[in-house]
C-alpha cells in the first residue's frame, strides 16, 4: 500500500533522511522505532507532502501520497488542536478540511467522542481539558475521515499508563478494521505488543525493516529480543 | 525584545519631527485664488500670503479624468467646494487696490474666504495668515516708498492721509459692532463664507467615526498574522495541511476571513454613527459598501504581510503597532491632514488610512456616489494587489519550514 523508495532529504547541511526504502502492506501496523534525531517525523511529514524529498519517491497504492492526502490520517507528535475552541468545535472543522459535514459529520463526532470518552466534555474549551484527554482528542481527530492511512507519530509521549492502554486498544481496534497505520516511537516493547513488522532508522539510514524474527536475525541471533536487537544494530551511544 | 525597544523611539522622534517642523506652528493650506481685483495690490497680498509657504494658492484645478485644468472663478469656487474638490478659496473682489492705497470703501469687504464647513479650522487659520499679509501689506502701501506716499504732494492725497487716522479708528469701532466672532481686526477687513450645504451633518462625528475605524481595523487585521504563526509554531498548520487543502487555499481563507471581520467591525462603526450621530450612511450605499469593503481586503492583506515577514507572534505585535501608528499619524486617523507638514502629507498618499479617509469623507461629508470615490478605491485595490504579491510569494515557503 504504501511504498517508500529511496528516499533522502536534507535540511541544510544536516541529513534527516538517506536512501530510506522499505513498504508498509494494506492493513498491516508497521512499527518504526529510533532514536531522537533519527528522522521518524521527517519521515512522515514527506508522507504527507508537507515537505518534498529531495530524491526518491512516496507512493500511496502507486500514487505520489502528497497528491491522496484525503485517503491519509495524521496524528502529530505535538498536541495539534486550538486551545480556545471547544472539543466539539475542533473536531469539526478538522472534519470539514475533509468535506465531511452534515449528518455523517455529527455520526462520526458522536461515535468518536464517545469512545474517546469525551463525550460529556465536547462544550469544554480544549485549554480547560487535562493533558490526557487532549492526547485521546488529538488521535481521533486524526480519524474523521476514515483513513485508509494512519500515522501516528509518537503518540503515548509523556502519556500516564490508562491512555496508554486506550491509545494500543485504538490501534488494535483499526488494526482489525483494516486500517494501515505506520506507528512511530520510542518505546520498543509497543512495538512489539501493536504492530506486525517493523523498521529502524538511526541517523536518517534504515538500519534494518522486516518481522520481529528477520530483525532478530539481523542483528546476530533469533532469540534476540528487540530491544537488546535494536542496541546491537544501532549502538549505545547518546544521540542527542 | 530589539522592535520592542526601538518602536517608541522612533514613534517619538516622528511625532516630534512632524509636529515641531512646521513654519510658527501653523500648517500649510491649500487655497483656491480669485483675484477679481486684478490690481498690484491683489497681486501683492497673494505674494505676502505665500511668502513663508504657510499658504499655497492655486489658481487652476484638474479635474478626475480631465486633462485640461480649468481656472478658478467666482461661479465655480463655491460648486467645486460643495462637491468636495477644494475646501478653501479666496476671492478679492474689484476695489481692494484702491481701498488699500485711496482708502475708498474703506467700510466695505473687499476679500471673502470661502469655506466647506468641515474645515472651519482651516478657513480661522486662512484668516489669521491673511490678516498678517493684509497688514503688511498695508504697511507698506503706506510707507515712505509706497503709493500713497507717491502722491502725497497732491492735495487730495494730503486730505486722505489725514483722515486716516480717524477712518482707522471708525473701522475697528464698525467691526467690533458686527460681532462677527469668527473675524479678527484687520487693516483689510474680510468676511467668512460658509459655503451651505443642504446635508447637515456632524463632522466632527465623520472624521472620527473614519479615523478610528481604520486605524483598529488595521489593528485587528495583524492579529491574522499572529494566527497563522500561532498555528505554525503550534503544530495545528501541520495537520491542517495534511488534510486535502493546499496552501494558497490556506492563506486565501485566511485573507477572506480577515476581511470579512474588518467588514463587519467597520460596519458597526458606520451603524453606530447612524444611530448616535445621524451619519447619512444610507445616502450613497453603494459607494459606502464598496469602500467598506475594499478598505478591509486592504486591511487584511497587511494582515498576511506581517505573517510573511515575522517569526513570532510578539513581533507582529511590535511590528504592527509600529507601522500602524504611523501609518494613522501621517495618514489622518489621528489628526487631520492639512495640520501635518507637506512632506508628511504627501507621505500619507502611500497609506491605506489617507485614501480610506478621503472616501469616506467624500460619501459621509458630500454624499459622493461610486464614480467620484473611483481613484481612492483604485488605489486601495493596487495596495492590495501588492501586498497579496509579495505574501503569496513569501508566506507559503515560511509556512513549510
Amino acid at each position: 500500500m504504501l511504498d517508500i523508495i529511496g528516499v533522502s532529504k536534507a535540511f541544510g547541511s544536516r541529513q534527516a533522511l538517506r536512501d530510506v526504502s522499505f513498504s508498509i502492506e494494506q492493513g498491516e501496523c508497521f512499527g518504526l522505532v529510533g532514536p531522537n534525531g533519527a528522522g521518524k517525523s521527517t519521515l512522515i511529514n514527506l508522507i504527507t507532502g508537507f515537505h518534498a524529498p529531495d530524491s526518491g519517491s512516496l507512493l500511496l497504492d502507486g500514487t505520489p501520497s502528497k497528491n491522496v492526502r484525503a485517503k491519509i490520517g495524521l496524528v502529530p507528535q505535538e498536541i495539534a488542536l486550538y486551545d480556545r475552541l471547544t472539543v466539539f468545535d475542533n473536531l469539526r472543522y478538522f472534519g470539514e478540511l475533509y468535506q465531511i459535514s452534515g449528518a455523517l459529520l455529527s455520526e462520526r463526532l458522536a461515535d468518536l467522542l464517545a469512545w474517546a470518552g469525551l463525550l460529556d466534555r465536547k462544550k469544554d474549551p480544549v485549554k480547560n481539558i487535562s493533558g490526557g484527554m487532549k492526547r485521546r482528542l488529538n488521535l481521533i481527530a486524526g480519524l474523521l475521515h476514515s483513513p485508509e492511512l494512519l500515522l501516528v507519530d509518537e503518540p503515548t509521549a509523556g502519556v500516564d499508563p490508562q491512555a496508554r492502554l486506550f491509545i494500543y486498544d485504538l490501534i488494535a481496534k483499526l488494526k482489525n478494521s483494516g486500517t494501515t497505520v505506520l506507528y512511530t516511537t520510542h518505546y520498543i516493547p509497543e512495538v512489539e505488543k501493536l504492530c506486525d513488522r517493523m523498521g529502524i532508522l538511526d541517523q536518517g539510514r534504515l538500519v534494518a525493516a522486516g518481522t520481529f524474527e528477520e530483525i532478530a536475525k539481523q542483528a546476530g541471533h533469533p532469540e534476540l529480543s528487540m530491544e537488546s536487537a535494536f542496541f546491537e544494530l544501532t549502538g549505545k551511544r547518546l544521540r542527542d | 525584545m530589539m522592535l520592542g525597544l526601538f518602536t517608541p523611539l522612533f514613534l517619538f522622534f516622528l511625532f516630534t519631527l512632524i509636529f515641531s517642523g512646521q513654519r510658527q506652528g501653523m500648517p500649510t493650506l491649500n487655497v483656491g485664488w480669485v483675484d477679481l481685483d486684478r490690481s498690484m495690490i491683489s497681486e501683492h497680498l497673494r505674494n505676502l500670503a505665500r511668502s513663508d509657504g504657510a499658504v499655497r494658492p492655486f489658481s487652476t484645478i484638474a479635474l478626475p479624468f480631465d486633462r485640461n485644468p480649468i481656472s478658478l472663478n467666482q461661479d465655480n469656487i463655491e460648486p467645486l467646494i460643495k462637491n468636495g474638490r477644494i475646501s478653501l478659496a479666496v476671492e478679492i473682489l474689484p476695489g481692494l487696490g484702491e481701498q488699500v492705497t485711496q482708502f475708498k470703501n474703506w467700510k466695505s469687504t473687499f476679500v471673502r474666504i470661502h469655506y466647506d464647513p468641515s474645515d472651519r479650522l482651516q478657513a480661522n487659520m486662512l484668516k489669521v495668515l491673511l490678516t498678517k499679509a493684509g497688514f503688511l501689506l498695508v504697511s507698506e502701501a503706506w510707507s515712505e516708498n509706497g503709493p500713497v506716499a507717491k502722491n502725497s504732494a497732491d492735495p487730495e492725497w494730503q486730505k486722505v492721509a489725514s483722515d486716516l487716522g480717524q477712518a482707522f479708528k471708525e473701522s475697528r469701532r464698525l467691526m467690533r459692532e458686527r460681532g462677527n466672532s469668527s473675524m479678527t481686526e484687520s487693516f483689510i477687513p474680510m468676511e467668512a463664507v460658509e459655503v451651505p450645504s443642504p446635508r447637515k451633518i456632524n463632522l466632527t462625528a465623520a472624521q472620527q467615526m473614519a479615523g478610528v475605524a481604520i486605524m483598529f481595523l488595521l489593528f485587528s487585521v495583524a492579529r491574522a498574522g499572529t494566527i497563522l504563526l500561532e498555528e505554525k509554531n503550534s503544530g495545528t498548520l501541520k495537520r491542517i495541511l495534511a488534510s486535502p487543502i493546499s496552501i494558497n487555499q490556506l492563506v486565501t481563507g485566511k485573507l477572506f476571513s480577515t476581511g470579512f471581520n474588518g467588514f463587519a467591525q467597520v460596519s458597526l462603526m458606520c451603524l453606530a454613527g447612524w444611530i448616535f450621530f445621524h451619519l447619512p450612511i444610507f445616502d450613497s450605499p453603494g459607494a459606502l459598501f464598496a469602500l467598506i469593503f475594499t478598505t478591509a481586503l486592504c486591511a487584511a492583506s497587511f494582515g498576511l504581510l506581517f505573517a510573511s515577514f515575522c517569526q513570532t507572534a510578539e513581533q507582529v505585535q511590535v511590528s504592527a503597532t509600529l507601522l500602524i501608528l504611523t501609518m494613522s499619524l501621517i495618514g489622518g486617523s489621528m489628526v487631520p491632514r492639512f495640520l501635518l507638514p507637506l512632506w508628511a502629507q504627501k507621505l500619507s498618499m502611500l497609506t491605506p488610512n489617507g485614501w480610506a479617509m478621503d472616501g469616506f469623507l467624500k460619501v459621509l461629508t458630500h454624499g459622493s456616489g461610486f464614480t467620484a470615490i473611483i481613484p481612492e478605491l483604485s488605489v486601495l485595490l493596487l495596495m492590495t494587489s501588492v501586498l497579496l504579491l509579495i505574501s503569496f510569494a513569501v508566506l507559503p515557503k515560511k509556512l513549510y519550514e
